[in-house]
């Protein structure tokens, strides 16, 4: 029974969302679409459920004292203060983009933080295309003088310098990378409609732990 | 030691010590360089104009804060071109961090072009419809209906009581999907649940990471245009003659991508120099 019923879920509600795409047939389209709204609700329940164990988890570190257990109060605490301040302006029904507590802490502490972080990739990146980008061989080098290419063609500096570069950025990004991009798409599509077709028909089972 | 070991022993401090002197010297005394258009940012400029006034737009807004020096550029320039245009705007996102900074864009937009003399009200030019837990479960029931999908906009206002929510439910109602990405959920997922399915002409603004993987899309038509990276930001700036902050960060993304190339091609000449000195005879 608890490897049967999810198998017949698995596979009624593959078909009918399956089906939904190839078929105009509108009992089907309604049924899919009720599945649909079902999947939406169970998801949403996935969000409590993972606040749920944020929640549990760090409140043991915290109590245990295990390391770094001083991050753990930072992240319960900012997560209750924003969950609190978002509620509220919800509740009131205020301006979204207004003058309050949960704005000041996504435009003062969350977005700068994040943009920071995102940021920093500049750092890095410059570090490890001096340490790792060498032309050791054919194909890296062929890799190596596409990226200089790139760099150099997709900004207004290249075509400052000459309009060569930003031609042959766009000849390089529209040729060889889509090429290659394509195949990759192609290859993974029909990999992600085998995997698909394995699981409705319950011949893989990753949802039972492979049961 | 020689030069080309010090060279590729160079401490990566010194590097990143580089990286700051030209951003923060560029960002105070920027440089005015010529800003080209590429074709994905020309057909991205077309499908935008060939929107016209009345018809509505869905701006899907997929990105949190670490997308947004790249991305809300290229917002504000998209929302500021079609309240130009009068056209409508339905936002929604699959990022729970998109609702605010949504808010934030249309906040600022309105600010400037309130200014100029263009007043839109909410509910009638724009509607907010906020975050939807769900990702390709959301995209393909939008294709169904917009009010089962979303029963209340980002500001608990319940569907049935905006007006713009009244003129369509479906992509069938909807001239011109605007997406921004960061990541999954994004562009692929609305090209493959929403573009294939429902047939809509979707144009999207994507870091700069993303846009290799765009070029496939585009030149299937599948994507009818794209904005890659601050740098497409900043040629629809230049399209639209209304240079923002993408265009002011053209300067020092243009010489930080040269410091990076001058890095590239300094390690590897003293690669090729350190390694010619082993393989010589009598080399210590």
């Amino acid at each position: 029974m608890r490897r049967r019923v999810p198998l017949y879920i698995t596979t009624v509600v593959g078909f009918f969302v399956v089906a939904k795409f190839f078929l105009n047939i509108p009992i089907i389209e309604n049924i899919a679409n009720e599945l649909e709204q079902w999947a939406m609700v169970v998801v949403a329940f996935a969000i409590v459920l993972g606040v749920a164990n944020i929640i549990r988890i760090n409140l043991l570190g915290i109590i245990r004292r295990r390391p770094d257990w001083q991050y753990k109060v930072v992240l319960l605490a900012t997560m209750f203060i924003t969950t609190v301040s978002g509620l509220i302006i919800f509740i009131q029904g205020k301006d979204l983009a207004g003058e309050n507590l949960f704005n000041w802490i996504f435009m003062n502490v969350y977005t700068p933080l994040g943009t920071t972080v995102y940021a920093l990739l500049a750092f890095f990146i410059a570090s490890a295309a001096f340490r790792a980008f060498r032309a050791r061989n054919l194909p890296a080098t062929f890799m190596l003088s596409s990226a200089v290419l790139v760099m150099i063609g997709r900004v207004p500096l290249g075509a400052a310098i000459s309009s060569i570069f930003p031609n042959l950025a766009n000849w390089i990004m529209s040729v060889p990378n889509t090429a290659g991009q394509r195949g990759i798409i192609i290859g993974a599509a029909i990999g992600v409609i085998g995997v698909g077709l394995k699981i409705i028909t319950g011949i893989e089972r990753p949802y039972l732990r492979g049961e | 030691m020689n030069l080309a070991e010090k060279i590729l022993t160079l401490d990566r401090r010194w590097i990143y010590l580089g990286i700051a002197i030209i951003a923060i010297a560029f960002y105070i005394h920027p440089v005015p360089l010529p800003i080209g258009v590429s074709p994905q940012t020309q057909a991205f400029y077309d499908a935008i104009e060939s929107v016209k006034p009345g018809e509505i737009v869905h701006l899907t807004v997929d990105y949190s804060p670490g997308g947004m020096p790249e991305l809300f550029p290229m917002t504000k320039a998209v929302i500021r071109r079609l309240f130009e245009k009068d056209v409508k705007i339905v936002a929604s996102t699959l990022w729970p961090e998109g609702v605010p900074i949504t808010e934030r864009a249309f906040k600022e937009v309105l600010e400037q072009l309130s200014a100029e003399g263009i007043h839109k009200e909410y509910g009638i030019d724009y509607v907010n419809l906020g975050y939807k837990v769900g990702q390709d479960a959301v995209m393909t029931r939008l294709g169904t209906s917009f009010k089962a999908t979303y029963p209340e906009d980002a500001r608990g206002t319940k569907v049935e009581d905006i007006p713009l929510m009244q003129e369509f439910d479906n992509f069938d109602g909807i001239a011109l999907m605007v997406n921004f990405s960061v990541g999954v959920p994004g562009i692929r997922q609305w090209i493959q649940q929403v573009q294939m399915r429902y047939h809509v002409k979707i144009v999207c603004g994507a870091t700069g990471v993303m846009s290799p993987d765009l070029y496939a899309f585009f030149q299937s038509k599948q994507l009818k245009g794209f904005l890659g990276g601050l740098v497409g930001a900043a040629e629809y700036e230049k399209l639209i003659n209304f240079p923002g902050k993408a265009t002011s960060g053209m300067t020092i993304q243009s010489f930080l991508h040269l410091f990076i190339v001058l890095l590239v091609l300094i390690g590897n000449g003293a690669y090729f120099f350190s390694r010619r000195q082993k393989k010589s005879p009598g080399a210590g």
